[in-house]
């Protein structure tokens, strides 16, 4: 059985899915979103990481310039991506258990592309699944569609990320076309799979109604009824510096609720 | 709206926030009246037995102390001569020059004096006491060893505490007041006179008791009358109808109640107003505790609305009133004490919800009018606290945590009935009153009206005992040899060697604690019994006896340890690298030490990060917690006290978590010297529970709280923006019930930004009314001492 490459196990995960969970975030993504509040999980590889407001300049990293982040007594330098069983990652999430079974909720496997490690993906679904625990996917949708069939029945709701309709404005902002995205999602929906799709609302990108509004409407083709709109936030952005990457939207304000719920209006983006 | 019962006038919440407003804006004083008055009854009763001077002291402080009723109040009853003034009480302890200097300056628990007044104080009251008061007297119950330990300035429990305060930390039987009034206490007390046995040995001390108790009532019937008076004075004098009307009403509650039992909401609720405040006149103890106001006013309140005599709303109004009149009440502590548990807090416990006497549940509208009334007042007064248990609904716990969200504060602490109930049940309540328990001051569980349990008789520093236990016994503060000799780390050549000297520590300082908080409460039981609290409590009429010398039926006093997780952690550092993989050598540990890590800084990262602490579910480090908690409960458990019943450990700290982490130097967990210890005696050290809150809480629900059963604390914070929808509060009530479910006793929350807390240092003036979950209490975050206020921004916050 293949390890998995993972970059952060969350615990009380109370956003992504019903109840409280625990959410698993695999590394690598097919996708380059340049808003993009996780990249740590750029690339299959492990990445250093750097706290600066945790460094006391001590120099034990430069003493070990083959495992600095072993060396380092503060936790400020650490490695993003640990090889590990799907064992010892359902370890930790049976902890959680009594808080599933309390609130209805369970584990999500997000990242990066949680599909593209999907072997991986398959084997600790199935130790979830197993032991009664909810399961959810919160994916790119940027994985061949045998993905989806070779995960039926261990996924019980898609977490499933709709960024833009237009396919070229689509790959400017993500460096990719969104063209399997949505003939994936299309697919998906005429399967008993249970989709919610989040649209990650990008002042500049797809803040306009009507854009939302054509996306609410390939929805109710699809007779794709759950939805949601996330307001782009800013919560990442300390994350570029401590991965030594420039990040461009770092001067946009994050996204009001009332921005939001204006811009759910005017698209009348939950009518389906 | 339509009014059955008041005249019409003010809506609600008209007078709701003009009398909040007022209460807020009061200035805090020293108020000298009742040290006058009871000092002149004392000069008058010289050479008579102390229970009869002591009850004809609050007789005529009850006679002759100012009273007042304030524009728009309903309920009526003040504690000082001004409102949220502090009496001051001689007979238990004196305030030199140099506090009474420092009362109007210092930063916490402020209290103006004027010049008069202190020396007032100083030339004409005190000297009269200097070898009276219990403080003083305190010297001739001390061994030579306690003594010693007072002359230190670090100490691992304070021996003084208690003397100056008095009991409080009770609940009295309120309830049974209002069913039958003062007037079936005196009743009782005469026919006890009437049928004493002549060849009862304890004939003197029975006959002393029962006229002792109709002194109180004779006080508490003039009490009443004057405000009775003075409401129909008042009325005469108005010229507003409505206001007239309002007053004639208090006027006829005040003739009634509290000798005659209730028969009405208004009557009931002004009847507890007044026998609560004459506690709190009578001694200088803090946490005289209200118990389940919902369970008590709820018959009167239905049968009110049943008969068409009473709206809703007034009802409420009613409550509001009585909700704010808590804040009247603050004490005056010395600066030492109160940077301790500042923020004047009287740390009076209201407690509703749970289960009924039937086991089923109790929460009710009545109940909802309750949160409602501490959702629009929403001062730290009073201590509202929630029981909890799993037949309790969803909404009301989620009612709770909304008001928290709303009001961006720390109130409200959570208990768990599922757990309290029948670890009281082993502690020896029967099911019926485990059933009824109510919590005293901030966390402790106690039978109603049947329990003298001097729940906060002192905190203990657990971590000051590790210190000695890897120094032979010698401070490192002060170089003194303070406790056993039980020899330096650099002669234990095994991990387990480290803990039996660290048990020897801490059973050795138990044990004089447990003397010095003997001697100290035969010394209140001698000099300063609580003739009125003893009317309040089951047991002291049948027995004849004072709650401070046993008459009660149930008997405690209860410690609590400080420090857990300080000496946890430490411990989990001390068996890996010092002893697991010699990474630290004995001698390096202990230079560390003593030298607070100068030039160690790396290796007190090391032991602060790459070591696992307690509160992140990670076995090595939780059973270390588990272990110095069931080691400190086991000390304490079992030892008798002077009143019988026997000594009860907590794990719990209030805010002395501060004062105490002053008098311990670095810890092996990276702590450094002098720093605050962990908070909340249960939670997690600051920040270093890094696994979030279902990780943190599972931590905390392995270690054994039934053992402590005199009470634990559990402190979380969360930002606001996690809370901010009614999906978000469910899974965090979700998160509540599964940590009940684990074996959790208590959970309590602040729901703050730091950035809040932060700004309200900044500007404090823009921040009078907020209200943060300091320990087992609440209180105005502008009124605490900064070091407290830093500890509190310090905690660990979850968000997302």
């Amino acid at each position: 059985m293949a390890d998995g490459m993972i970059f952060d196990i969350q615990r009380y995960s109370i956003h992504d899915g019903p109840g409280i969970r625990t959410t698993v975030f695999f590394k690598d993504c097919p996708l380059r979103c340049r808003w993009c509040s996780n990249p740590e999980s750029w690339g299959r590889e492990p990445r250093l990481f750097y706290m600066k407001s945790r460094c006391i300049s001590c120099g034990s990293c430069q003493a070990a310039p083959e495992a600095p982040q072993e060396a380092c007594p503060t936790g400020a330098l650490c490695l993003k991506g640990e090889k590990m069983t799907a064992e010892e990652v359902f370890g930790t999430i049976l902890r959680d258990l009594p808080y599933y079974q309390k609130s209805g909720g369970g584990v999500t496997l997000s990242g990066g592309e949680p599909l593209l490690q999907k072997d991986f993906a398959a084997a600790l679904l199935k130790l979830c699944k197993d032991a009664g625990i909810h399961t959810a996917i919160e994916t790119t949708g940027l994985v061949p569609y045998e993905t989806f069939e070779a995960l039926e029945g261990l996924a019980d709701l898609y977490l499933y990320d709709f960024k833009h309709p237009d396919p070229e404005l689509h790959r400017k902002w993500t460096g990719r076309s969104n063209e399997q995205i949505l003939e994936n999602l299309e697919r998906l929906s005429r399967t008993p799979a249970h989709i919610h799709v989040r649209v990650p609302v990008i002042p500049g990108v797809n803040d306009q109604p009507e854009t939302l509004r054509e996306i609410a409407s390939f929805l109710n083709s699809h007779g794709i009824r759950e939805r949601t709109l996330l307001p782009f936030h800013q919560y990442g952005s300390s994350k570029y510096q401590s991965l030594g990457l420039s990040y461009e939207m770092a001067d946009v304000p994050q996204m009001t609720d009332a921005r939001l719920q204006e811009l759910a209006e005017d698209s009348q983006f939950y009518q389906s | 709206m339509k009014k059955l019962l008041l005249p019409d006038g003010p809506c609600r919440a008209e007078r709701t926030e003009f009398l909040n407003a007022r209460m807020r804006s009061a200035v805090p004083e020293i108020c000298v009246e009742r040290a006058r008055l009871v000092t002149e009854s004392y000069r008058s009763t010289e050479g008579e037995p102390y229970i009869l001077r002591r009850a004809k002291a609050l007789r005529y402080l009850l006679e002759h102390m100012t009273i007042f009723i304030d524009e728009e109040e309903l309920i009526v009853g003040n504690h000082a001569a001004k409102p949220r003034c502090a009496p001051v009480f001689p007979e238990f302890g004196l305030f030199d020059e140099k506090e009474l200097d420092l009362m109007p300056v210092r930063k916490v628990d402020t209290l103006q004096i004027s010049e008069k007044d202190k020396r007032f104080l100083l030339d004409e009251i005190f000297p009269y006491w200097k070898t009276r008061c219990a403080g003083e007297r305190a010297q001739h119950y001390f061994s030579p060893e306690l003594l010693r330990i007072l002359d230190s300035p670090y100490r691992v429990f304070n021996p003084l505490s208690r003397t100056r305060s008095g009991h409080g930390h009770y609940l009295p039987n309120v309830r049974r007041i209002l069913h039958e009034g003062f007037a079936a206490v005196e009743k009782e007390a005469r026919e006890h006179l009437q049928t004493l046995d002549p060849c009862d040995p304890d004939y003197a001390e029975k006959m002393q008791f029962y006229q002792a108790a109709l002194i109180c009532v004779e006080g508490v019937k003039a009490f009443q009358k004057r405000f009775a008076q003075l409401a129909e004075d008042m009325a005469a004098a108005c010229g507003d109808e409505r206001r007239k009307q309002e007053l004639l009403l208090i006027a006829a509650n005040c003739r009634r109640v509290p000798y005659e039992p209730a028969r009405t909401y208004f009557e009931a609720v002004q009847s507890f107003w007044f026998v609560i405040l004459i506690d709190y006149c009578g001694q200088n103890g803090s946490s005289i505790s209200d118990g389940r106001v919902d369970q008590i006013f709820r018959p009167y309140f239905e049968r009110d609305l049943a008969e068409g005599i009473l709206t809703r709303d007034e009802a409420q109004e009613i409550l509001e009133c009585f909700w704010i009149k808590h804040s009247d009440v603050i004490k005056a502590g010395t600066y030492s004490s109160v940077r301790n548990n500042g923020g004047f807090s009287t740390a009076n416990n209201l407690v509703i919800g749970g289960l009924d006497e039937n086991g089923d549940d109790a929460v009710c509208d009545f109940t909802y009018l309750c949160l409602d009334a501490e959702e629009n007042v929403f001062n730290s007064e009073p201590n509202t606290s929630i029981r909890l248990s799993s037949k309790n609904p969803d909404a009301f716990i989620n009612r709770v945590l909304e008001i928290l969200v709303h009001k961006e504060g720390g109130k409200m602490p959570i208990f768990n009935d599922d757990q309290i109930i029948p670890a009281l049940m082993r502690d020896g309540l029967s099911k019926k009153e485990a059933l009824d328990y109510a919590i005293v001051g901030c966390v402790e569980p106690t039978g109603y009206g049947n329990t003298m349990g001097s729940t906060n008789a002192g905190m203990f520093n657990l971590a000051k005992c590790l210190e000695l236990a890897l120094f032979d016994g010698v401070c490192q503060m002060s170089g003194m040899q303070m406790g056993p000799k039980t020899g330096m780390l650099t002669d234990f050549t095994s991990f387990e060697q480290v803990k039996e000297a660290f048990r020897i520590q801490v059973e050795y300082f138990v044990n004089l604690m447990i003397c010095s908080l003997n001697c100290t409460e035969k010394l209140i039981g001698d000099y300063c019994p609580h003739i009125f609290s003893s009317l309040l409590l089951d047991g002291c009429m049948e027995h004849g006896r004072d709650c401070t010398r046993g008459g009660a039926k149930y008997n405690h006093i209860g410690i609590q340890g400080v420090g857990m997780a300080d000496v946890a952690d430490s411990l989990t550092v001390l068996k890996k690298l010092v002893f697991d993989e010699p990474r630290v050598s004995r001698e390096e540990m202990l230079e560390a030490m003593r030298t607070n890590f100068e030039g160690k800084e790396v290796l007190r990262q090391i032991f602060l990060n790459r070591v696992p602490k307690y509160g992140n579910d990670i076995e090595e480090a939780d059973e270390m917690a588990a272990w110095v908690a069931e080691l400190y409960c086991d000390c304490v458990r079992g030892k008798a006290t002077v009143r019988g019943g026997s000594f009860r450990p907590g794990l719990f700290c209030l805010s002395s978590n501060t004062p105490l982490g002053r008098q311990v130097c670095a810890l092996p967990s990276g702590r450094q010297a002098g720093t605050p210890l962990g908070d909340g005696g249960l939670s997690p050290k600051h920040s270093m529970d890094t696994h979030g809150p279902t990780a943190a809480a599972r931590s905390v629900a392995k270690i054994p709280q039934a053992l402590a059963i005199n009470g634990v604390n559990y402190n979380m914070k969360f930002l606001p923006s996690i809370l901010k929808t009614q999906e978000d509060r469910q899974k965090l009530t979700d998160l509540i019930r599964t940590y009940f479910s684990l074996g959790g006793m208590h959970i309590q929350f602040n729901v703050l930004t730091r950035e809040t807390l932060l700004s309200a240092q900044k500007h404090p003036e823009k921040y009078r009314s907020l209200v943060v979950r300091v320990a087992g209490y609440s209180a105005f975050f502008v009124e605490l001492d900064r070091d407290i206020q830093n500890e509190i921004i310090s905690r660990t916050e979850y968000g997302g």
